[in-house]
């Protein structure tokens, strides 16, 4: 008896046994269907935060690279202009991880083309700094980017040229082309025709509702505010630490104003914050689905199999012994349903994706999930496997073996 | 030697209160070959559960040589009956998944003997039951005796004190029935192994050394 007692590996190699055996030759159907009901499961439980996942790192990519560069800098509270820019320019070049600086200034002016018009907000810009800090330049449709030796030359964001079936249509200046002379009336009531040389489309909204003109061309107009900007969008170094870069702006004592391009986010990041909250929520009611559905399929499995763990009882195979195989087995099949349910993701659906991408206004979206995440959803998945097996098998266990093997 | 005392077992069905066991005492000599019989309902087969120690009586005793088993905790009782007691079910009761040598090597597996003893223990029990040939099959693949014959070398794998079967011919047909029954009686002959059977059939008394005969409860004749 005390030998018995102490020797605990018996249970388990019995458990693994009789698992590995009821595995390898039990019903194959009902084997095939628990671990593909498993690999749905484990799908369904990362495809919505993958979609959602997708949408914020679209957003957030579009922000930076297609609007503000990852950190931007505006005037100081109460200011209209940055003044001395070419001097903040090269203190900020020297901020240790600033890889590209782009001064800009931000007009808003009327624009006219064969009698329609509207009201639409541009950057003055030296096209070679933005090209470095954003990918506008490398989003052209139609026509080409500006160049720095260009004159009454403009570059239109599709949504004013109008996009056809784009969001803002029914705003743009519904079909301008490249070569059409449009027509800027400033606020201060100057106006000058410009030729429009190129036609850009991020896929953003927010990005392609501007237009760029040459900075010189500005500084031309407005003789005044030369050397004066209202922003600096600002590119960092690969993996750079974007908090520091903040910091060291904020040591040169430029403007209170210096931000990264998560406070540029504003409506983006409302809704992504909104779907954060959806996330959880579906996640959590698709893992209790989960748990159930893997509850329910265990605890018939378990009651059909009452009798013979009442007989196996009865010949003097251990609780403990029984319980590992039922647990093993549940475990087993979480795991081969999550291997395959990830293979499946990686190598079928997200490659749909990748072909077909969801458009939204935000840009093209694609499922994208960080690896812990999905480390944690498949934890999530052993840990209901293991919870919908132990549950039924212990109370099953509980019963009096007379009731196991003869009960109704 | 089994000695059993006074032993009562009563529950409830429904709302009906039944008497299974009504005190029964007796006695069983190690190396017997004993029948009990009786008509349905006598509670010949709640008496064989009792002393297999797969249910717990209401009162009295039951002793294997000098061990009291109600000294035994849920967990002993466990290990008694793996070390000490052999069970055949009337419906064979063999693990679906298992073949044949694996059923019957299953207790010796949970004992904790070495494998290379108990897979050639399990083979040469396979032979004593003549189904040395069918080792490797599953018991979808084996005929009702021939499952029956499996499930008797698996009660013989740990060499148990005594050989308990609960109507083990009640599913066969006369020709399996017979070979069943030579097989206990072979077994009780050759090994002394002490065998309690309970049996409907009165074909099966030729076999036995005595009959315990139930009814309502209690023993009517010896």
């Amino acid at each position: 008896m005390e030998k018995f007692m102490e020797n605990k590996t018996q249970h388990w190699l019995v458990g693994i046994f009789l698992a590995w055996r009821s595995i390898s030759r039990g019903n194959v159907g009902t084997l095939v269907m628990t671990i593909l009901m498993l690999s749905l499961i484990f799908i369904n439980l990362i495809f919505l935060t993958s979609i959602i996942n997708g949408v914020t790192v679209t957003a957030n990519k579009q922000i930076i690279e297609a609007i503000t560069g990852e950190i931007f800098i505006e005037a100081k509270t109460g200011d209209s202009y940055l003044t001395k820019a070419k001097q903040i320019e090269r203190d900020l070049r020297l901020i240790t991880n600033v890889q590209h600086v782009s001064p800009r200034t931000g007009i808003s002016t009327e624009l006219d083309f064969a009698g329609k018009s509207g009201s639409y907000r541009g950057m003055a810009i030296n096209p070679n700094k933005e090209a470095a800090v954003t990918t506008v330049a490398q989003h052209m449709v139609t026509g080409r980017w500006l160049t720095t030796a260009d004159t009454n030359a403009i570059v239109l964001g599709s949504q004013i040229a109008g996009k056809p079936k784009g969001e803002l249509f029914a705003y743009s200046l519904k079909g301008v082309q490249v070569g059409d002379i449009i027509t800027l009336k400033f606020t201060n009531g100057f106006a000058k025709d410009f030729n429009v040389v190129g036609i850009f489309d991020n896929d953003f909204v927010q990005a392609d509702n501007r237009f760029f003109i040459n900075q010189t061309e500005h500084d031309t107009l407005f003789p005044n505010l030369k050397d004066n900007v209202t922003e600096f969008g600002m590119k960092l170094t690969p993996n750079a630490n974007l908090a520091a870069a903040v910091t060291a702006i904020n040591e040169l004592d430029i403007s209170d104003n210096v931000r990264t391009w998560e406070d540029a986010a504003g409506i983006t990041a409302s809704f992504t914050k909104s779907f954060d909250i959806v996330n959880f929520i579906v996640s959590f009611v698709a893992i209790i689905v989960a748990g159930i559905t893997i509850f329910i399929v265990m605890y018939v499995d378990v009651i059909n199999r009452r009798k013979q763990i009442g007989i196996l009882r009865a010949i003097g195979i251990t609780e403990t012994a029984i319980a590992i195989s039922y647990i093993l087995r549940a475990i087993f099949y979480a795991i081969i349903g999550i291997i395959l349910g990830f293979i499946a993701f990686k190598l079928l659906i997200i490659p749909l994706f990748i072909t077909k991408p969801l458009h939204l206004p935000i840009g093209n979206v694609s499922l994208s999930i960080d690896n812990s995440l999905l480390y944690m959803r498949a934890l999530s998945i052993l840990v209901v496997a293991f919870l919908g097996s132990y549950i039924p098998i212990q109370r099953t266990l509980r019963m009096r073996i007379i009731d196991a093997i003869w009960g109704e | 030697m089994i000695t059993v005392k006074n032993l009562i077992k009563s529950f409830t069905m429904g709302e009906v209160e039944v008497h299974a066991l009504r005190g029964i005492s007796f006695t069983i000599k190690d190396g017997e070959f004993v029948g009990i019989m009786g008509k349905s309902g006598s509670g010949k087969s709640t008496l064989l559960r009792q002393l297999g120690l797969i249910d717990d009586p209401t009162s009295g005793e039951i002793f294997f040589d000098d061990k009291d088993t109600r000294d035994l905790s849920a967990t002993e009782r466990a290990r008694f009956r793996l070390t000490h007691l052999g069970y055949i079910f009337q419906e064979y009761a063999l693990i679906p998944e298992l073949t044949a040598l694996e059923n019957v090597m299953l207790p010796a597996m949970m004992r904790g003997n070495k494998k290379a003893i108990y897979l050639d223990k399990a083979k040469q029990l396979l032979k004593v039951v003549d189904l040395a040939e069918r080792w490797h099959h599953r018991p979808k693949q084996l005929s009702g005796g021939q499952q029956q014959r499996v499930a008797i070398a698996r009660a013989l794998i740990n060499d148990p004190k005594v050989l308990f079967a609960d109507e083990p011919t009640a599913n066969l047909d006369s020709a399996s029935t017979k070979i069943v029954m030579e097989t206990f009686s072979r077994l009780n002959k050759t090994t002394k192994q002490t065998i309690v059977l309970v049996t409907h059939e009165p074909d099966n008394k030729a076999y036995l050394d005595r009959t315990i005969i139930m009814k309502d409860g209690k023993i009517y004749g010896k």
